[in-house]
């Protein structure tokens, strides 16, 4: 009742304060191509005012008197500009305010533009957020020739990943599922390709992303740990643009243009690997490579952006992302087919709206879309056949509004219809089989408010009604900001997350065997509390340092119940238990000047508990992704106007790995197998004891990449020499047991013998493109 | 002044870092205790037969030999303490087998020389006091199943051969005519299990607890690993079996199955076979289950599902319907 007083209290003074003064609007795109940039920094010359841009560009600072007033426009990698606009007492339309990017020599700069973020958090108190554009993302040296988005992520302090040949994120202690992955805002359930080793967000189609890695608003919900949100490009709306690229494992292009009649714009772009003919080639060369399998993958993007009025869009994009992998083995007479398959397929539409005055709204639909499978068989019997199908149908409304000076209040519904069917079976018997959709709706509302010159706020609550187990939760959040001075800043941030929706991971790090379930309402549903404490500092303009720490208590987590033969049920397939994060973190990122890049280091410790159950007799123990140190370097070099390098180098503490402690002598009473004759199945039992009780030896990888720009026909091009791995350095994957037999004297003795499985070695690729 | 600033920071937070965040590495392997293991597995409607009490063998890298490990002068005592089906208890010194013949030939295997047969339905309980533990103290191991009822199997499609199980060879690895030959291209074996227990079978209409906790399934080549041949030699490239092949494959099938198909294909030799389905107890079927979900988990490896109080290992009864046949090659 006392929330719901508040609301009207909000309401009342929303309100009563909307019609005092005129707002400035506006969108802020780059010049050259019409895009919308997200996150720019729009203030008041000699004014303690200002605002920056949403994800769409847009940007309001209400309640100005009438007057003409100087903005300072700036965005990260863009020459910043002062732009003059004259208010009156009536309504302006929005403006257009145009910044041409920092690659684009000028005659005259016009504003210097402050390269930090300093400006941009004066009216954004975001924690823990870490902001990339296109620009920042190709400079991170590529793997097999592809930059990665996720495997730039990973070079961020706080994120892990399970080793070298995975793209899942491991954020501050979170399992990989505690992560909310979003492209333009449709939910992408499994991000990876080629078993993880790449991820799905093709970086030729992205603009921008943000990483809330802890303490994220009341905006973001559905997850109980961090916030990775990728926007992709809106297409150039100017003139018609594209690019091919050929690597060593895929090619891909991208073109992007202007709708007819300057009524919007549109990008497309897509990816396919080729290994397939590769491998074809191999099988029909020789007996050996008879049983090579099939593989390939391919991703699409699309989005058409349709300006119905000047105030109204209408964005419809898609994405369509397949992995492929077709295998025939066993006799010549009766071959064995093995189907494998895993993708994403995501539609969504959005409208965007200036309100009058001083409102901005968006709708949205998104339907998303994960399976996956795996069928052998033959051509007279199925012997296994595991499908897994996860719909999301996302419904939301978001309503911005920017009618009192120093309050921004965000409020709005999200919706979402889950589907799932999973179905694990043989010829005879149905093992596991999950049939059921329900709905989760979700209400948030939030306030940037500026208190003072030095204190910022943005408390929020997040309110879920859960369909299953009739659940309703309230998620309240806060952040706040004290301005130390110009250049320093105290953040504090935390709050209540919950989360709906599960993966059960049962590949051992290859997230394509992951089922995703939504709460059924059998168990309760998972929650962490956050609490985070930041120090940033801009020592130059060059210069950004980050510092902070946090601690995140994670309740009802869930593990996958390796034990289950039997299951329709999240409470059948998971075991629930508890755990904690907690570490700090510096970056410093220097944005500007021949040299960029960052250095970073996070210091953490994650702990979990399933108590009362078989894992790990109840006990705590340090999960796999539980590393003590990373440390990081990444960055960039100008050698000259036609050559770049780019290096990234990373250090941190092994994971955690159950050692064999013992072994004992078990024939199984019933004569199974002959111990004497057969070793493989044998008589010894390996007792592993406590979970993770030891650690693989630390690592640390070079990858360097070496991009020599130039012409090709009249156009922008190319060259990417990549080297992975530089010092070879080989990273340690996981270690193997074998059970050795020597027979002396009549008398059989074992030994066990301890082998190293080693990831990828130097590995020099290169990759070829060219803009037009 | 940025540049001193920062790299005081720097060195200020690496030093932090490098004290408070020293790499916690776990010391349990090098001070691990070993824990003692008890194996017990009874055959339902058979005398009690011999179990094995050890203890872990930690230094596994240098060399094992089972018969180092095995725990001797242990007192060890079986007891029936209720009658599941009938819902009746049981007096446990009535019903009770002591294990005091110890092996010569391997420490730490046990016997009895009590002709008690093990009785299906009936709850038994494992007590093992290690040598300096009195007979009036607790018991330091400790562990109860119960015997799952005997059962019958049969094959729908290949009928004919019905009357084959349980019928011994005389010898395993020369089966004469009247034993069925396979090949990759005959239809695959479709089984059939009757359950343990059926409600409609309780005398008492009492409701009581199925004690089969699962059946496993296996088909074992009979030759020796010399006389092996591959039923498709294209099947491995090398003439020769591999030393870690497997003479044969099992497994296992929870308790709501009663059906399943055997494939020919999964045979990998010629000759002679032997094809087990044994019933066995609950603790036995979760040990096994457990041991096989594993295999391949890849990720935070869990303990087993011992049944054993006080140490681990796994106490459980079975009871097993056994058929030969001949498997023959295709070219």
């Amino acid at each position: 009742m006392r929330r719901i007083g508040w609301l009207l209290t909000l309401l009342a003074l929303t309100v009563s304060t909307s019609f005092a003064g005129t707002p400035i609007r506006g969108f802020v795109i780059d010049k050259q191509s019409g895009e919308p940039l997200p996150v720019a920094n729009v203030t008041v010359e000699g004014m303690q005012r200002g605002s920056s841009t949403n994800l769409d560009g847009f940007f309001a600072i209400p309640n100005m008197d009438p007057g003409t007033y100087t903005l300072k426009v700036s965005y990260l990698g863009y020459h910043g500009i002062e732009y003059d606009v004259e208010v009156t007492k009536d309504v302006m339309e929005p403006i257009r305010i145009e910044l041409l990017p920092a690659s684009v020599a000028l005659e005259e700069v016009v504003y210097t533009v402050k390269e930090s973020d300093e400006e941009a958090d004066r009216v954004s108190p975001k924690v823990s957020t870490v902001k990339m554009d296109a620009a920042n993302i190709r400079m991170v040296p590529a793997f097999a020739g592809e930059t990665d988005v996720l495997r730039v992520v990973q070079q961020i302090p706080g994120v892990k990943s399970s080793s070298d040949i995975s793209s899942a994120l491991y954020v501050r202690g979170g399992s990989s599922d505690m992560t909310l992955l979003q492209m333009d805002q449709s939910t992408v359930y499994n991000p990876s390709h080629l078993f993880g080793l790449f991820s799905t967000f093709n970086a030729d189609a992205v603009k921008h992303l943000d990483l809330m890695k802890g303490g994220f608003p009341a905006k973001y919900g559905g997850r109980s740990g961090s916030v990775l949100e990728v926007i992709t490009n809106d297409g150039n709306r100017n003139e018609t643009k594209g690019n091919v690229n050929i690597g060593v494992v895929s090619a891909k292009g991208a073109i992007e243009g202007p709708l007819p009649n300057e009524m919007g714009s549109y990008a497309f772009s897509g990816r396919r690997t080729y290994f397939d003919p590769l491998l074809t080639a191999l099988r029909n060369s020789s007996d050996d490579f008879s049983d090579l399998p099939n593989y390939y993958f391919y991703d699409l993007n699309g989005k058409v952006n349709y300006d119905i009025t000047d105030r109204t869009t209408l964005t419809v994009g898609a994405y369509r992302g397949r992995d492929i992998l077709d295998a025939e083995f066993g006799p010549e007479d009766s071959r064995i087919t093995l189907d494998t398959y895993w993708g994403n397929t995501t539609y969504h539409t959005r409208l965007r709206h200036v309100l009058p005055r001083n409102a901005f709204f968006t709708l949205g639909a998104a339907y998303s879309q994960y399976r996956s499978g795996l069928e052998s068989y033959n051509e007279d019997e199925l012997f296994f056949e595991f499908r897994n199908r996860f719909n999301d149908l996302a419904l939301r409304a978001d309503f911005e509004y920017y009618g009192m000076e120093k309050h921004v209040i965000e409020t709005g519904v999200e919706t979402h219809v889950y589907d799932v069917n999973t179905r694990q079976r043989d010829s005879e018997v149905t093992y596991v089989s999950i049939d059921t959709t329900n709905v989760n709706v979700a209400h948030y509302i939030q306030d940037k408010w500026r208190i003072n010159g030095r204190w910022e706020i943005l408390p929020g609550l997040r309110t879920y009604y859960h369909e299953d187990g009739d659940r309703i939760e309230f998620d309240p959040r806060m952040a706040a900001v004290f301005y130390w001075n110009d250049n320093t800043r105290l953040k504090l941030a935390g709050g209540r997350y919950h989360q709906f929706v599960y993966a059960i991971a049962t590949g051992g790090g290859f997230t394509f065997f992951d089922i995703w379930v939504p709460f059924d309402g059998s168990v309760d549903p998972m929650y962490s509390d956050q609490i985070v404490f930041g120090w940033e500092h801009d020592p130059t303009d060059e210069w950004n340092l980050t510092f902070e720490a946090y601690y995140n208590d994670l309740h009802n987590v869930l593990n996958f119940n390796t034990q289950i033969d039997r299951g329709q049920s999240v409470q059948d397939a998971f075991i629930q238990g508890e755990g904690y994060a907690y570490g700090f973190e510096w970056m410093a990122r220097k944005k500007a000047g021949k040299i960029t890049g960052w250095l970073g280091y996070s210091l953490s410790w994650t702990k979990r508990r399933f108590a009362d159950s078989y894992f790990n007799d109840g006990a705590w123990y340090y999960p796999k992704w539980d590393r003590r140190h990373d440390f990081m370097a990444v960055g960039t070099y100008q050698l000259s106007k036609s050559w770049d390098v780019s290096a990234a180098w990373r250090y941190n503490t092994g994971q955690g790995f159950s050692r064999i402690k013992g072994v004992f002598w078990d024939d199984g009473g019933y004569p199974l197998i002959d111990p004497d004759e057969n070793l493989s199945n044998g008589g010894i039992v390996q007792e592993y004891g406590s979970v993770n009780n030891y650690r693989y030896p630390a690592d640390h990888r070079l990858d360097i990449t070496f991009t020599y720009k130039h012409k090709f026909f009249g156009n922008d091009a190319r060259l990417n020499f990549s080297i992975y791995n530089a010092y070879s350095r080989r990273a340690l994957w996981f270690r193997d047991y074998e059970i050795l037999k020597e027979v002396n004297n009549g008398e059989s003795e074992y030994k066990m013998d301890e082998s190293d499985i080693k990831l990828l070695p130097i590995l020099p690729l290169f990759s070829y493109e060219v803009r037009f | 002044m940025f540049k001193r600033t920062f790299l005081l920071l720097l060195i200020l937070g690496l030093s932090i870092s490098l004290m408070t965040g020293c790499t916690d590495e776990s010391d349990e392997v090098e001070e691990y205790d070993p824990e003692p293991v008890l194996n017990a597995y009874f055959e339902v409607n058979n005398t009690f037969g011999e179990l094995q009490l050890q203890r872990v063998a930690k230094d596994v890298f240098n060399s094992y030999n089972p018969r180092d490990y095995g725990i001797v002068g242990a007192d060890i005592r079986v007891m029936a303490v209720y009658d599941e089906l009938n819902d009746v208890e049981l007096d446990p010194a009535v019903h009770r087998v002591d294990f005091d013949v110890e092996s010569t030939d391997f420490p730490g295997k046990y016997s009895t020389t009590a002709d008690t047969i093990v009785h299906p339905f009936w709850r038994y309980r494992i007590e093992v006091r290690l040598p300096g533990t009195g007979p009036g103290e607790p018991a330091d191991l400790w562990a109860e199943d119960v015997a799952p009822d005997t059962f019958t199997i049969a094959s729908e499609n290949y009928p004919q051969y019905n009357d084959l199980w349980n019928v011994q060879p005389a010898d395993p690895q020369d089966l004469g005519p009247e034993y069925p030959t396979f090949n990759r291209d005959m239809d695959v074996m479709r089984l059939t299990w009757s359950d343990a227990w059926t409600p409609d079978g309780n005398p008492n209409g009492m409701p009581v607890v199925n004690p089969k906790g699962g059946l496993l399934l296996g088909v074992w080549a009979q030759n020796d690993w010399e006389d092996l041949e591959w039923l498709d030699e294209d099947f491995i490239d090398d003439d020769l079996i591999p030393d870690d092949f497997d003479k044969g494959g099992w497994t296992i099938a929870p308790d709501y199955q009663n059906s399943t198909l055997l494939y020919w294909l999964f045979v990998s030799f010629e000759g002679p076979q032997r094809m087990d389905a044994i019933a066995v107890s609950h603790g036995y079927y979760r040990y096994m289950f457990t041991r096989i979900s594993q295999i391949g988990s890849g990720g935070d490896v869990p303990s087993y599902e011992y049944n054993v109080n006080g140490g681990l290992g796994c106490f459980g009864f079975w009871t097993a319907n056994t058929m030969y046949f001949n498997m023959e090659r295709v070219d």
